[in-house]
């Protein structure tokens, strides 16, 4: 519970679903919609250590970003980036996407979102978040 | 872009504990005395007292009198807080990949 994995399948070979998701001009065009928000002004450098952003501004104009440093990135397969939102003072996270060729010609991608809890503590979180849920269960049952 | 929970940091930082884990598993079925709640654990009272504050600021526990006695009782709001900001990423995730997948694959609602 405290990862989130997802995951899709694009009709796409990898190498266009990796221009996709790393150029910043695609990423404006297709990350967020004009109903939620739209997100302009990416910086984004293939490279280990280098800081990445992106922002972006709402339907009724309210603006926000996104930070973080690129972790991994291994075209067309891997990449890897903490994530800082600007509007949470949690802990920064981490984003993985992994692109695997499928036998369709296609791409799955998946995306493993990680590090909801502080960074010493990870170790020991993966037990806490089970506990979690069983007080959360059983907090409900006798309410 | 993920609605902005309280997601709090001093949940997780209480929660990574292993005593105040204990701490709220006792808490789970009934309401404790403060007494009762702080001992049989192999550590000094102020070192559990300061574990318990943790949890009163993440607002896990709440303490109220009763008499000359001070109530402890288990408060899950914040784990529902923290669970419904993940929910929140989950779905933001989900139709983040769709949106990419239809921008990809050039149907509508892609490329703009």
């Amino acid at each position: 519970m405290n990862e989130i994995r997802t995951s899709i399948e694009i009709a796409a070979p990898p190498q266009k679903v990796w221009t996709a998701l790393t150029d910043p001009d695609q990423l404006a065009s297709w990350w967020g919609s004009d109903e939620e928000y739209r997100t302009y002004d990416w910086r984004l450098e293939l490279r280990p250590g280098a800081a990445w952003s992106c922002q972006a501004r709402n339907a009724s104009g309210h603006l926000s970003g996104v930070s973080g440093t690129v972790l991994e990135a291994d075209p067309p397969r891997t990449l890897a980036y903490t994530w800082k939102p600007s509007w949470q003072s949690t802990p920064e996270t981490t984003v993985r996407y992994t692109l695997t060729p499928t036998d369709r010609g296609g791409t799955l991608v998946e995306v493993h979102h990680t590090g909801f809890e502080d960074a010493e503590s990870r170790q020991e979180h993966e037990q806490g978040w089970r506990r979690v849920l069983t007080w959360l269960s059983q907090k409900g049952a006798r309410q | 872009m993920v609605t902005s929970h309280p997601a709090r940091t001093d949940v997780f930082h209480a929660l990574a504990d292993g005593t105040r884990r204990a701490l709220l598993d006792r808490l789970l079925g009934k309401d404790l005395p403060v007494q009762d709640l702080a001992s049989g654990f192999d550590m000094s009272r102020p070192a559990v007292s300061k574990h318990l504050r943790v949890l009163r600021e993440a607002d896990l526990v709440r303490e109220r009198r009763k008499g000359r006695r001070r109530m402890y009782s288990l408060n899950s709001q914040p784990l529902k807080d923290v669970d419904d900001w993940l929910s929140s990423y989950r779905r933001f995730w989900r139709s983040n990949l769709a949106s990419l997948k239809r921008h990809v694959e050039g149907g509508p609602g892609g490329v703009s």
